[in-house]
């Protein structure tokens, strides 16, 4: 029970005192950290990015850095754009609408800095320099300091709700507020397909997104967001009539999900969770589903904006019609006969025609004109896709002074692509002496018990050898016993010896050494005959073959070919 | 060389890793007839089997479901079956997702954490084209989390359990949870078990398991064995 409290004629009305002020504020844009990373994001979008990357640690409540190639806030701004009367500051309309064309709204910035750690770099394309702007905390003025920083802004959030610990108690697993990140930045990149993004959690990177403005591009991404499942079943659809247009991918009913997870719909490009557009729409996919499944959609509603409320709640997605009504028919009508389209004989024959079949770049665009009136559904390229499963998902992580290796040959050889000519490495010799370093040493080296314990035939002389050198095996890392008179099993190898064929290379090594060649150069010769090496060892093998040899003759590790050597290969 | 099964349960962990070490690279076939058991035609039930044979071979106690399979040790035991290509091929089943009493639950005190405090894993080769009596018995490792995998782990349960506690059945998926998840165990698909729905009312749903996603186990995979 609480104390009621007294009243008191002669107390006077105080005003809030600034501070709490904004941290009453913030809590309507400043819920959770992916709050904090969707006004971030927009901001860089209101800046004309091309490039957004989203960095976060440990579900944004460490850490949350959004980076952009945008205009940049020039720095007489950024003080303006933290403070918490940014709105006094601010002479004229005019002068707001030039602030909210710079790419950022300074209730924003100023309500996240009134409960996190705030630091934003920035720099505009005509200054010379950057400058970096630090705020800690209501009370200490904010520091502006010179910085180095690419044209754009970054923005980097920490400590939240450092000094609001009642709202930080709020706050879930990191895990959980992870998800609300990575679902909020799918939303945001299904409708910018011009903006690439990246997500990149505990430095670990999620998706990054190349900027998609072929259509073919647009849908590798779609493939990439919602799932290879839903794309290779969905079926593009692009439908207008009387000032309306729905166009998008629908999920098949086959494809329906146990939690309706993957529904995202767009009103005139802003993502909105609608209960008259859902009811609409799964009233159309209702006949066609099983109860409890829940279909699968990405749908873009234009309309004129005239006829539309956005905004009934800042933080609820939700939207008004003025004619309810009539967008329910329409949305319900649509989706309905795109599925009549799309699977009218599903039930008796679900292998789609081959013929009909569309291409990559028969996807939607969303900024394109000339809506044809009549209906056009398509199933979203399938099987056979023109579309590379490629490099989109991770694309190749080039480590700086990687070398282009097009391919490894059969015997070891590594040919690099160079810029005018081939430079071609023998795998095998450099490994063999790294082998043949490591192996005379006689510190012990770092060995591993194998998975599933290996047995091997082997004649009985060469057990019989085996066991005499078992003190030697022993100190490079092998753990390997007689089984018998003709076999042994293998239990542990030192860690340089992994991908190696053992029931090859052990044979070869036990009669090179027999033959009188000493242990460590028969194994380092055994071993390297015998290894598959992944990307990155392929590339420490280049590294090693050209710092060994400087000079291209002799040839021992590698041998070079420039583009008039080539040219001298050939006739005429 | 015929051996029977073992009859007492291992004395320490040192006898544990010694009887592991001893069928090692072993083949199925060559077990079963150390231990004097036919091997099942049918691979249909090649798992239960595996898994009673292992115990046998390594002397676990009874398989009362609350302990530990070496009940004296607190070792859980634990085959991990692999594809050809040597990675985990099924995520693990761990214990059952406790449906109702989960108020109060704490995770030092949870069943999932004592159940992977102190674990032996056998890789056992399960390529499906390769014969059950001719698939061989790998390395074992006894195993404890790491504070970071543990921690992993709690977070997943964290969020996990709050879906179980709010009766949030149908939102559970596959999807939640990094290195576990919670999905219906499939053995007895008629049998229902009480629990909560959303609104807290009484339901009857298919029970649930803790599953370690292959994500996990093969990241112990990776840290402990030559590849």
């Amino acid at each position: 029970m609480q104390t009621a409290r007294r009243y008191q004629p002669d107390a006077i009305i105080q005003r809030l005192p600034s501070t709490l002020a904004n941290q009453i504020a913030a809590g309507e844009v400043v819920e959770r950290p992916a709050s904090i990373v969707k006004e971030l994001v927009e901001n860089a979008l209101d800046a004309g990015a091309s490039r957004i990357e989203v960095q976060i640690r440990q579900g944004g409540l460490e850490a949350i850095r959004v980076s952009d190639d945008g205009y940049g806030i020039r720095p007489d701004e950024l003080e303006l754009a933290v403070s918490p009367h940014a709105t006094s500051k601010i002479a004229s309309l005019a002068d707001l609408e030039n602030i909210a064309s710079l790419g950022f709204r300074g209730e924003a910035l100023a309500s996240i800095g009134s409960v996190a750690r705030l630091t934003i770099e920035s720099r505009v394309g005509e200054a010379g320099s950057g400058w970096r702007l630090s705020l800690n905390g209501r009370e200490a003025p904010p520091e502006l300091t010179p910085a180095a920083h690419p044209v754009g802004t970054s923005v980097s959030v920490s400590e939240l709700f450092y000094n609001t610990p009642a709202r930080r108690r709020f706050l879930r697993t990191e895990r959980t507020e992870y998800r609300y990140i990575e679902d909020m930045l799918k939303r945001l990149a299904l409708s910018r397909f011009e903006v690439g993004f990246t997500l990149i959690h505990n430095q670990r990177e999620i998706f990054r997104l190349p900027p998609a403005t072929q259509p073919a591009q647009r849908a590798r991404r779609v493939e990439r967001l919602c799932g290879k499942a839903f794309y290779r079943q969905a079926w593009a659809l692009d439908f207008a009539q009387e000032g309306l247009r729905l166009s998008g991918w629908l999920g098949g009913p086959q494809a329906a999900r146990a939690q309706a997870d993957l529904q995202y719909v767009y009103v005139n490009g802003r993502s909105v969770r609608d209960k008259l557009i859902n009811h609409a729409l799964r009233q159309a996919y209702q006949p066609r589903l099983y109860p409890g499944r829940h279909p699968a959609w990405v749908l873009y509603l234009e309309l004129d904006p005239l006829k539309l409320d956005v905004n009934v709640h800042p933080t609820k997605h939700e939207v008004r019609f003025h004619e309810a009504r009539r967008i329910h028919d329409f949305l319900a009508h649509a989706v309905n006969e795109a599925l009549e389209r799309a699977s009218p004989a599903a039930d008796a024959a679900p292998a789609p025609a081959a013929g009909t079949r569309a291409k990559g770049d028969d996807f939607y665009t969303p900024a394109e004109g000339n809506i044809p009136a009549s209906w056009q559904i398509r199933e979203a390229a399938a099987h056979g896709s023109p579309i590379p499963a490629g490099p989109e998902a991770g694309e190749p992580h080039e480590a700086a002074g990687d070398r282009n290796i097009v391919a490894a040959l059969e015997g070891g050889y590594l040919v690099v692509a160079e810029e005018d000519g081939l430079l071609l490495v023998n795998g095998r010799a450099v490994r063999r002496a790294q082998l043949a370093e490591q192996l005379a040493d006689t510190a012990p080296l770092p060995a591993r018990p194998l998975l599933i314990p290996q047995t091997l035939a082997l004649s009985a002389d060469a057990v019989q050898w085996l066991e005499q050198q078992e003190a030697w095996l022993a100190s490079r890392g092998f753990d390997l016993a007689a089984l018998s008179e003709t076999a042994v099993r293998v239990r542990q190898i030192p860690v340089l010896a992994a991908q190696t064929e053992l029931s090859a290379m052990l044979p070869e090594f036990i009669a090179a050494a027999r033959a009188g060649e000493p242990l460590a150069g028969a194994l380092a010769r055994a071993i390297s005959d015998h290894q598959t090496w992944n990307a990155a060892e392929q590339q420490a093998l280049v590294r090693d073959a050209l710092r060994w040899q400087a000079q291209a003759q002799p040839a021992r590790y590698w041998t070079r070919w420039d583009g008039r050597m080539l040219q001298g290969l050939f006739a005429g | 060389m015929s051996r029977s099964a073992y009859t007492t349960p291992p004395d320490s962990e040192q006898a544990l890793l010694e009887r592991a070490r001893a069928i090692a690279g072993q083949r199925f076939a060559e077990l079963a007839e150390q231990l004097g058991e036919p091997v099942p035609a049918e691979q249909r039930h090649a798992k239960g089997w595996i898994g009673q044979l292992l115990e046998r071979a390594l002397g676990a106690s009874a398989a009362s479901l609350p302990e530990p399979d070496f009940q004296q040790l607190g070792v859980e035991l634990k085959s991990l079956p692999l594809n050809a290509n040597g990675l985990p091929r099924e995520s693990t089943y761990v214990c059952t997702v406790p449906m109702n009493e989960t108020n109060q639950l704490r995770w030092e005190r949870s069943w999932l954490r004592l159940k992977l405090q102190r674990v032996l894993w056998i890789p056992i080769e399960a390529d499906p084209r390769l014969p059950l009596a001719q698939r061989c018995i790998g390395n074992a490792l006894l195993w404890s989390p790491s504070p970071g995998q543990e921690a992993m782990l709690r977070d997943d349960w964290e969020e996990l359990m709050e879906l179980v506690c709010l009766g949030r059945w149908e939102e559970l998926s596959a999807r939640h949870g990094r290195y576990l998840q919670i999905r219906p165990k499939a053995a007895h698909s008629r049998v229902l078990t009480e629990a909560h729905d959303s609104e807290g009312n009484l339901c009857r749903i298919l029970p649930r398991g803790f599953y370690l996603r292959t994500d996990f186990t093969r990241q112990i995979l990776e840290q402990h064995y030559a590849g």
